[in-house]
Parts: structure tokens; sequence; C-alpha cells
């Protein structure tokens, strides 16, 4: 644009304007300074604004020095006047130092440099702008991808549920069913004390549990903490009914059971995740835990799925369902009849093992213990398969089937036995064997030592066996040794190898101290006899369900066998007068119409080292049995931890014997067991 | 618009000069381009429509599913609940009923037996028939819908 044009009025900030008079006659007027080329500028709207509407719009280019040429009809003079005046509405004079009446010349600035400028700028902006998409558009995308796709991107774990826990008669005993979990991001959350304050009263929490969330809430350190897990969907939608920011509701299997606390010392428990932390929950943990499964899917911002996404999606396998062995109705029956006897007797506590005599599956198992409130109650911990206790007579069985079996006596044999026998006398290890019922040396058949549980003539007869040998039996019978159940914490029991035994021991396990046995072990060692010599391992899960429904039956317990078939109905034949001889010592274990065959045993519990001293002792009364006697069907054990000593009721024959009746009587009508044809009980012999 | 040409020296017989028709062609495809273009944008819209309105349904049949899920278990919670011995033991003895302490086992006639049998009555009382039963329904419930999430 040619500069030397007549300056026109300003119509903006960067317009030249001239004071000089000459201007206003519309001559052109020289620069101030030498730069008469860059100044001033005229834009296309100044000149049709001002200097247009006095000259021509199409002005030819003027030269220094020369007027312009005017080729309108308006006077020349007469165009800059409207610039004149503009110039004196303007402030832009106060930009100049010049004084007054000098000729001044506004300079807005080189254009062009400035143009240049801003378009190199813009240029470097540009690029850097190109630049840095370029960037986040490669190397540095990976933190922006992920940041876009955790904003719409979301991972749910499937959890995996939890297998059910069946009787044998089809009802749940554990399950998982749907339950509530309250949670909370403390960095929504407006009023922590407010909020803290009412979630304790609505989920009565404690104190504790209260003062934690505060403290959570207040820190706002976290994004995500739990309130209250697995409770009802009703409080938990009270709760949410509030709308208090920073709260939500979870859903979360709650494992619980259904039968009330039936079975519980058996079932055992699990925490709060879902994992199995005692019995049978922990013992088939494995097979009881599914594997969790994954949804990924693109949503929205209210969740929905955002269409043609695609989510991938990895189902959960559920964990196998267990159908126990257990019995439901048998089991509560158990448990309410030993709670009952517990408490009749003023016992400290009990345990009961009904099973299938042929297959070793565990029909129930009751664990009943008195509280510190003196409350007795079925306990949590199942102490048929922890807790051990020297067995008493109960082991005469093992010790006189050892004598049949190996044929040092028949049930008819007779030998001479003295009320009582003193070792070691006149020696520091003096020490006297007695009978449990005194009487005079007198001639015993094998069948009247078993009847009359005498300790003498055991010991007399398992000492022809030999030691070692005798030993071998009782290892064969399962002592010393966990059952196949290898229940969480199952104990082996005391038992010392028959190479080991010192002093007493030699004669003491005869009859049935000198070590200790868990009363699982007790009743499948007592099962061998019943099951015609051959032991079976006790069972309990008969079949379990997959994730695809399929039932699959659980393998046959392993056998072994023990003693011969003789030596097994030698010793049923003899174990059946225990409860129908008159003089039997478990003549209350009887059962109408129903043969039963069993032993009692009544042993001192070791205190402090010793047996104490009459009066001041504390007794273990079981008994053990099964029926029909003829070809037995259930075998049950009976054991009474501590009953009163001062009562006539301390023994197991009438301590435990009475209990099984009536736990055989319920045996019969939940297992439906009919007598043997020909059987008509006791009051056949 | 009609050609204006520069004047030659030489002049040659001027051609007759006709009105060349308007070419329609150009339209006649920016028409049709623009017509299918119309329709492949509404066909994709349908296409994305249906696929939202699929993908809504798919949420709306998993929520059902998830529910009726959770449903199936509460029912058999409360099934179980209510044939748990414990509760059978209440409600027994709220009727005045006591468990029983003995068992009388009776002798049946033989004509007696077999009268029932002609009447074509099961007197099997086969409860481990029911109970298989029951496993298998479970069993197949699970094998459609035990890993349902």
């Amino acid at each position: 644009m040619d500069t030397r044009r007549r300056p026109s009025a300003p119509t903006g900030s960067s317009r030249t304007v001239t004071a000089d008079p000459r201007s206003r006659r519309g001559e052109t007027v020289a620069p101030a300074r030498s730069h008469a080329r860059r100044e001033p500028t005229v834009t296309a709207k100044s000149r049709t604004t001002s200097a247009a509407k006095a000259a021509p719009s199409k002005a030819a280019p003027t030269h220094r020095g020369h007027k312009p040429v005017n080729r309108g009809h308006q006077p020349p003079d007469r165009s800059p006047r409207p610039l004149q005046k503009r110039v004196k509405s303007t402030k832009r004079p106060k930009r100049t130092s010049q004084p007054a009446g000098i000729n001044l010349t506004f300079r807005a600035g080189d254009s062009r440099r400035r143009l240049v400028a801003v378009f190199v700028i813009s240029v470097l902006l540009f690029v850097a702008v190109v630049a840095r998409v370029a960037f986040l558009q490669t190397a540095g995308s990976d933190s922006l991808v992920a940041a876009g796709k955790a904003q719409r991107v979301s991972e749910a774990v499937l959890h995996a549920p939890r297998g059910t826990i069946f009787a044998r008669d089809g009802g749940e005993l554990v399950m998982s069913v749907p339950s509530s979990t309250l949670v909370a991001n403390p960095k929504l959350v407006t009023d922590p004390s407010g909020v803290a304050a009412l979630l304790g009263t609505m989920l009565q929490l404690t104190p504790e549990k209260q003062q934690s969330l505060l403290a959570a809430f207040t820190a706002k350190d976290k994004s995500f903490v739990y309130i209250a897990r697995q409770i009802d969907d009703d409080v938990a939608n009270s709760v949410m009914a509030l709308n208090i920011s920073g709260l939500d509701v979870l859903r979360e299997d709650k494992r619980i059971m259904p039968s009330g606390e039936v079975g519980r010392s058996l079932l055992g428990r699990t925490d709060i995740d879902g994992i199995g932390t005692a019995g049978v929950e922990l013992l088939y943990n494995e097979q009881l835990t599914g594997v969790d499964g994954e949804r990924v899917r693109e949503h929205d911002a209210k969740g929905r799925s955002i269409p043609g996404s695609g989510a991938t999606t990895t189902d959960p396998v559920p964990g196998d369902d267990l159908i126990l062995t257990v019995d439901r109705s048998l089991q509560f029956q158990v448990e309410q009849a030993l709670v009952a006897r517990v408490t009749e007797l003023s016992a400290k506590g009990g345990a009961v093992v009904v099973m299938d005599t042929a297959t070793g599956e565990i029909y129930a198992v009751a664990n009943v213990s008195r509280g510190d409130d003196g409350v007795v109650a079925v306990t949590s911990a199942n102490l048929a398969a922890v807790e051990t206790f020297e067995p008493g007579s109960v082991a005469k069985v093992f010790s006189l089937s050892a004598v049949v079996d190996t044929g040092t006596a028949t049930a008819d044999t007779v030998i001479s036995v003295p009320g009582r026998i003193v070792y070691d006398k006149g020696t520091t290890w003096e020490h006297t064997i007695n009978d449990a019922e005194p009487h005079d040396t007198q001639p015993m058949s094998l069948r009247d030592i078993i009847v009359h549980s005498s300790n003498i003539g055991t010991l007399m007869l398992t000492d022809e066996v030999g030691t070692e040998r005798f030993g071998d039996y009782l290892e064969s019978f399962g002592f010393g040794q966990k059952t196949a159940l290898d229940f969480p914490d199952e104990s082996a029991g005391i038992y010392k190898p028959a190479s080991e035994w010192e002093g007493t021991e030699k004669q003491s396990h005869s009859y049935g101290y000198g070590y200790s046995v868990t009363a699982l072990q007790l009743a499948a060692a007592v099962n061998t006899v019943a099951n015609g010599g051959v032991y079976v391992a006790p069972k309990l899960v008969t079949a379990t369900i997959g994730a695809d429904g399929e039932v699959t039956d659980t393998a046959a317990s392993a056998t072994h066998t023990v003693i011969q078939p003789s030596t097994a109905a030698t010793m049923t034949d003899m174990m059946k007068d225990v409860v129908c001889d008159p003089h039997g010592t478990g003549k209350d274990a009887r059962i109408p119409d129903i043969s039963v065959a069993g032993k009692t045993g009544t042993a001192y519990k070791a205190q402090n080292g010793s047996y104490g001293e009459a009066g001041s002792r504390a007794y273990r009364a079981s008994f053990v049995g099964f029926f029909p006697a003829d070809a037995p069907k259930v075998t049950i054990l009976v054991t009474i931890d501590e009953p009163d000593p001062t009562s006539n009721d301390r023994f197991g024959g009438k301590a435990a014997a009475p209990l099984f009746a009536t736990i055989a009587t319920a045996a019969i009508h939940e297992l439906q067991i009919t007598p043997n044809p020909g059987d008509t009980g006791c009051s056949a012999g | 618009m009609v050609k204006r040409t520069a004047a030659v020296a030489h002049l040659a017989p001027r051609p007759a000069l006709v009105v060349v028709p308007r070419q329609r062609r150009t339209a006649r495809l920016i028409a049709a381009g623009c017509t299918v273009v119309f329709g492949l944008m509404l066909g994709a819209a349908a296409f994305q429509t249906q696929l939202a309105r699929r993908q809504l349904s798919m949420d709306t049949l998993d929520r059902d599913i998830r529910t009726a899920h959770e449903q199936y278990d509460v029912l058999r919670r409360e099934r179980a609940e209510l044939r748990s011995p414990g509760r059978l033991s209440e409600e027994a003895a709220k009727l005045g009923m006591v468990p029983a302490t003995q068992t009388e086992f009776v002798q049946l006639d033989a004509d007696v037996v077999a009268t029932v049998q002609r009447s074509g009555a099961d007197a099997s009382g086969d409860i481990e028939a029911s109970i298989d039963e029951e496993f298998e329904q479970y069993a197949d419930v699970k094998a459609e819908a035990g890993g349902a999430p």
C-alpha cells in the first residue's frame, strides 16, 4: 500500500493522524521522521469513512509534496474537516511528547514486522500444538488411553457362588444367599461426624467401628471403606433412602445355615469373605470355592453399556455342592438328646457319633459342652474329632477280639479271675488293679469277663496274646492315626507302639488306659466288629454336584480286615449279652424288638498326672453299640465327659447307655430300620 | 451464457451457433450421491439405534437373570428354613406332639399287605427316590444357570 497517500482519519488504534494544518487543506504532510514509506497506514475502511468521502474512491496514489488529485467536485479543503474533528475527539495525541504546534505523526508501529512476528509466533504455536498432539497420539498416549479407558471401561469381578452343603435327605445345611453390603467413599462424605453417628445408630455399630468410620471419613485418604457387610436388604435400603453423599450398597453373598445350628460343629464356618475356616467348610474349601469370572464392558456415565462396544464376560465357575452323609433330622435329634442328657447329668460335655455300619457314612456327629454361664449347648468345635480321652472298658472289645482272633481263648473259655492284682509288691512301683465289681477269685468265662467288664480277666487273657501282637491289633483297629476324614485339627490320639510300652502300660492297654483316642476313632474301631471284622473308614461326603450339574458319587471308604468274621461274630454275640444279660453293664441300651450289641466304658480322667482318689475323681462314661446285632446297620458311640461324680449315673452303663437307646430309637425312625426276621431283641434270650 | 468470440482477421465462414443444452448429468449425479449419502447416514443411524436398543434389552435381561437367580436362592433359603428340624419340632410341639421315645414294630398280616399292593398304592414309601429326584432338579437348574452372574 502506498503510504504517500494523504493521511486519513483514524478508524482504529493503528491509525496515523496529523495535527499539521496542511492536512486540513488536504495536503500531504511529510512524515516527522524518515519513515515516510511506512506511514501513515490507511485501511480500506478508513478510505471509505473519511478520506474516501472527501476524495474519489479510486484516488490515485500521490507523491510526496504533490497535492492530492481532487477528482471530485468538492473543494479540496472540505474533506479533512471531519477528520480534524475526529482527531480532536481522540485521546491519541497524549501519546506524543512533542510540543504542541510541531508537526506530529503518531506511529502505531511497523505492521509488517508485527505481522511477521505474529505469523511466526502463530506458526510456532501451531507447530507446538501439532507436536504436542503428535506426542499425545504416539509416545505419550498410554496414560491418556488408560485414563479414558478407566472412565468408560469397568472390569467387574463376577464372584463364583460357593457350593451348597446338603444333608443326605436333600435339606440345605449351609448355603449362600445374596445380601447387601454398605460401603462408603470417604472423599465424598461431607459431614463425617454426622454420618458416622447416624450409621452407628442405624446399624447398631460398636463404638470402635463407629470411631474407625469417623477417622476414615475425616482423613479422606481412602476412596473405599466397608461400613457394614452382609446385612439385611431392608436395613441397607433404609440407609440408602437417606441419600447420604458417598454411601453405596453392593451385593455380596452371605453364608447362612437355614437349618439353624444343626451340625454346627461338623460344618464349621467361613470368614466374611466366604473362605472356610473350620469344619467341613475348611476341609472342602477348595471344592466349595468356585473360580471367579470377570466382565469387562464399556459404559456411559449412567452405567449403561455402550452399544456396539462389546463386553467380554468370563463366566464364573460355581463351586461344587457337597452332599453329606449326615441326616439332618437325625443330627438335630441327636444334638437335642445329648444336650438334654448332659444337662441332666450335670456333666461337662459329651459327644455322639452315629455311623452306617457297612459304609462308614456318618449319619450324625454331635458335640455339646457346658459354657462358662453353665448352659449346655452345641459347640462349634468338633470334639469328636479333636478331643482325646482314655477309652476305659470299651477297649476290652479290642483286647478280647485279639484274644479270640489269635485263638488264645474262646467265648466259653473259663479262667480263674481274682478280684485284685498287685504288681511289683513291696517296691516303689507297686500298684494294684481292681475289678469294678468287687469279687473274690472266681472262675469266669470270656463271656463273663466282657459282660461284667472285668479288668483283671481281660488283662490276664490279653497277656497271653503278647504285647507286640496286641499292639498290632490296636493299630489295625485304627488307633494312633487320624481317620480318613482328616478333619481339620483332627487328633490321631495318643498312642505309643507296643515296643515302647513300659511298666503298667503293658497291662493297662488291655482295659483301656495308657492311650487316648478320639470318639471318631473309637466308633470306627467298634464298628469293625459290627462289620464282620472289616475296618471301614468313616466317610462324610456321599456325592458332589459339579458346576455342570453332574452328580458324582464319592469313592467308597477304604477298608481293611482286622479280625476274622468268626471272631467278629463271637464278639458280637458276647456284646449282645452286655446289653441283654440281666447283670450286663449295658442293659439300659436295650431297644424293644431289636437286638443291640455294645460295650460300656467308665474311665477315670487323668488330672494333674494322676487319676485321683475316691471322691475326687472325674469320669468319662461311654457306650458303644450297634444294631440290629445280627446284621448291624448303625453303630453309635455315646461319651459323656465328667458326669456328676457323686451320682450313680456316672458310669457308662447309666450315663451313656440310656442315651444310646434314645438315639437308636430316633435312628430307627429316620433311617427306616426294621428288625431282621426272627430278631425279637433281648426278649429272645 | 453466450460466448463471445474475438474478431479474427480472416473471417471464415461462421458456423451456425446453436444453444448447447445444459448438462443435467452432474446435477443428477450430485443428487444421486446426496441421496446415497443420506440413505447411508440414515441406515447408520438406524443401525446404531437398533444396536442401542438391543444393548438396552441385553442389559435388562442381564438384570432380570440376576434378579431371578437371587430370587431362586431366597426361595431355596425359605424352603430350607421351613423344612428345618428345629422349626418342625417347634410346630409339632405347638400341636401337642412329643418326640417318640420308643419303637414298636407291628407284624402286618400278609393279607393286609396283599390288599394294599392290589390297590396300587405305593407301600414302599421310597423316600430315597424322592430325594434323588430333588437333587436331580437342583442339578438341572445349576447346569443351566449355575454360573450366571
